[in-house]
């Protein structure tokens, strides 16, 4: 914290003002009609209430019963800091009655100021505003009382916030900012899509660097929050924790182990592809785990969105009993983008939950120009990510996007899912890949998969023939391949029958020419003896002849 | 019946101060006016914590609050006529001009 700044109560502020309003000074706080001048001035009176300082408060158009009841009702304990005295009220307001007769000085005003700032030895000074004060006056032009009062707060060293409307926008005020001011704070309020966004901007700041850029802020009901770009650095400390995705086969898609803890992570697909489920099982797994999540919805509400989960099987009721998870459903033209940011940013800053479920991110793309949407989003995932929370985004793509990202967040994400429905022989079938993953082995296939009763289910691939096949084609596909190797099988049962039905006939074949072969060769076998024997009796009869006739 | 104060506040004695003490001092010279209003002036200077109470921004400034309904005059009072009007008194004169 710097010495010469004091803290004006609002962090966002503090980072762009570099420590806070510039000590012991005056600062003015300009801005048209309800862009919440009096909410930053009651933020910087009680910044410096809660550190056990004294504050004045000189109020020129709201009763002060008034003023403390805004202060309680912004949980800034306006009765309680009254009661003790810290907070002085001064009633400036103007009274409309009084008959203006010859001339007059304002120097009561001054008396009075310096009056309250010295008995309660106030540290710092608001003034709200001091148009009011000077029109109920009837007075246009600058007068000297009210220099002498900015030279008293700087000779008296308090430092004072002086808030003004922007509204008149003539000599004296631009005489007030050149000469009597230190620093000058101007607020303003667009009208973009018929949605209001609030913008602050610092004018000028003596002898001190500042944010120079116009930064959205928001209103709600706990008082004033701002999203400096000065918070968006690429500082985040470096995570190596892997989360799993509460799908095995997706983890493993991610290089085996899930995704980093306080990644950004972003599911685009159209209508009907899968989104929410796919979300929601992430968060599921978070919650198993015991970490807090959030969910914001701009297309469910509560109950809807935990009826649809229950049956795919992701039961929430239970967290949410438990606060460990939070639901918030809203439609996206409730507020401007930057009330929404901002409205989320502070619950992830009160829940800092492990988790942060936007579904879907798109609803607020049609909230702006892209451009503008662009830079919004650079400074809220880096908030997000500063936080260490992890992001899930999920983004609808329209059907005649052909599955095209038309939001140009997709370099600001870390992992990038992208689901599609495919049609094919008359059905749907749902796929998904990983269109990046910084830091991972990412897998190169795409998957297909069905939601059924338990959830997100992947299917194994099935390649073949050098393409991909999914869905009924790929139960055919393999079915068909059942069958050729059924047929395959039953063929080469016949051809082994055929084979040693072969081996049979040879065999008996074998038997019988075995059997012949016999017969034959013994009857050959026995004329042989025959005619041996016979042709012994020849020669014996010739023998005994020629022996007769001898 | 008791007269009513009508209290003229200054803050120190500057011109602009005395002149409206000079024409208060003239106002009590008209009977319209004497006879119903008893007159005091205060320095804020003198009991600053009066400027709260009585919420003044502009001095001088003179204060009637009784009777009803309470009126304020912001100025040095340099137009009688008007101051008149302003606390609800209507003189003689004015009555014949109207």
């Amino acid at each position: 914290m710097n010495d010469n700044k004091i803290s004006t109560g609002l962090k966002g502020l503090d980072t762009i003002l570099m420590g806070g309003y510039p000590a012991a000074c005056p600062t003015l706080l300009k801005g048209g009609p309800g862009t919440g001048k009096t909410v930053f001035s009651l933020g910087f009176a009680h910044a410096q209430l809660q550190q056990g300082a004294s504050a004045v408060i000189a109020t020129c158009d709201e009763s002060p019963e008034r003023l403390v009841g805004y202060m309680d009702r912004f949980g800034m304990a306006g009765s309680q800091h009254l009661a003790s005295g810290k907070l002085v009220l001064l009633d400036f307001r103007p009274n409309l009655s009084e008959t203006v007769v010859g001339e007059y000085d304002l120097s009561p005003i001054l008396l009075r100021i310096s009056h309250a700032v010295e008995n309660s030895d106030a540290a710092i000074l608001v003034i709200d505003s001091l148009q009011n004060l000077l029109l109920g006056l009837g007075v246009t032009e600058p007068r000297k009382e009210i220099l002498e009062l900015f030279d008293w707060i700087r000779e008296k060293e308090v430092t004072t916030l002086v808030t003004m409307s922007a509204s008149l926008d003539n000599q004296p005020h631009s005489l007030l900012e050149e000469y009597a001011v230190d620093c000058v704070i101007h607020l303003s309020q667009n009208l973009d899509n018929q949605l209001m966004t609030r913008y602050l901007r610092v004018l000028k700041m003596r002898g001190s660097a500042h944010g120079s850029n116009s930064y959205p802020f928001s209103l709600n009901h706990r008082g004033v929050s701002l999203l400096p770009i000065t918070a968006t650095r690429l500082e985040d400390a470096m995570e190596l924790q892997r989360i799993s995705t509460g799908i095995p086969r997706i983890d493993s898609m991610l290089g085996d182990e899930g995704y980093y803890k306080g990644a950004s992570l972003m599911i685009s697909g159209r209508s009907g592809s899968g989104k929410t489920i796919f979300a929601s099982t992430m968060l599921n797994q978070v919650l198993q785990q015991g970490e807090k999540a959030i969910y914001v919805s701009f297309e469910e509400s509560e109950g809807d969105l935990k009826r649809n989960l229950q049956s795919v099987g992701i039961g929430l009721s239970g967290y949410l009993d438990s606060g460990q998870l939070l639901i918030h459903s809203g439609r996206a033209i409730e507020m401007g983008l930057e009330d929404h940011l901002i409205t989320i940013l502070n619950l992830v800053e009160n829940e800092s939950p492990q988790i942060l479920v936007l579904d879907p991110v798109s609803a607020l793309m049609d909230m702006g120009s892209s451009r503008m949407v662009k830079m919004l989003m650079i400074r809220f995932i880096s908030h997000i990510k500063l936080a260490g929370t992890t992001l899930v985004l999920t983004e609808l793509l329209p059907d005649a996007s052909a599955d095209y990202s038309d939001l140009a967040i997709s370099s600001l994400v870390d992992t990038w899912f992208k689901l599609r429905q495919v049609e094919s022989n008359g059905e749907l079938n749902r796929l998904i890949n990983v269109v990046k993953s910084r830091g991972s082995k990412t897998s190169n296939q795409i998957k297909e998969f069905t939601i059924g009763d338990s959830g997100i289910l992947l299917e194994d691939p099935y390649i073949g023939e050098g393409e991909v096949v999914v869905g009924s084609a790929r139960i055919t596909r393999i079915k068909q391949e059942q069958e050729e190797a059924e047929r395959k099988r039953y063929e080469l049962i016949q051809i082994e029958q055929a084979l040693s039905t072969l081996q049979a006939t040879y065999e008996s074949k074998q038997k019988v020419l075995g059997a012949e072969f016999e017969s034959e060769r013994s009857e050959l076998m026995r004329k042989i003896t025959e005619l041996k024997r016979q042709a012994g009796q020849v020669l014996e009869q010739r023998d005994a002849m020629r022996d007769a006739r001898e | 019946m008791a007269k009513q104060i009508v209290r003229l506040y200054v803050l120190g004695y500057t011109p602009i101060a005395q002149r409206a003490i000079e024409n208060l001092k003239l106002l009590c010279q008209q009977p319209e006016f004497s006879t119903v209003y008893d007159t005091e002036v205060i320095n804020l200077l003198d009991q600053p914590s009066l400027a709260e109470e009585e919420k003044i921004l502009a001095t001088p400034v003179l204060i009637k609050k009784l009777p009803e309904p309470m009126r304020r005059i912001i100025g040095d009072l340099s137009d009688r006529e008007r101051v008149l009007v302003g606390l609800d008194i209507f003189t003689k004169d004015s009555d014949i001009r109207e």
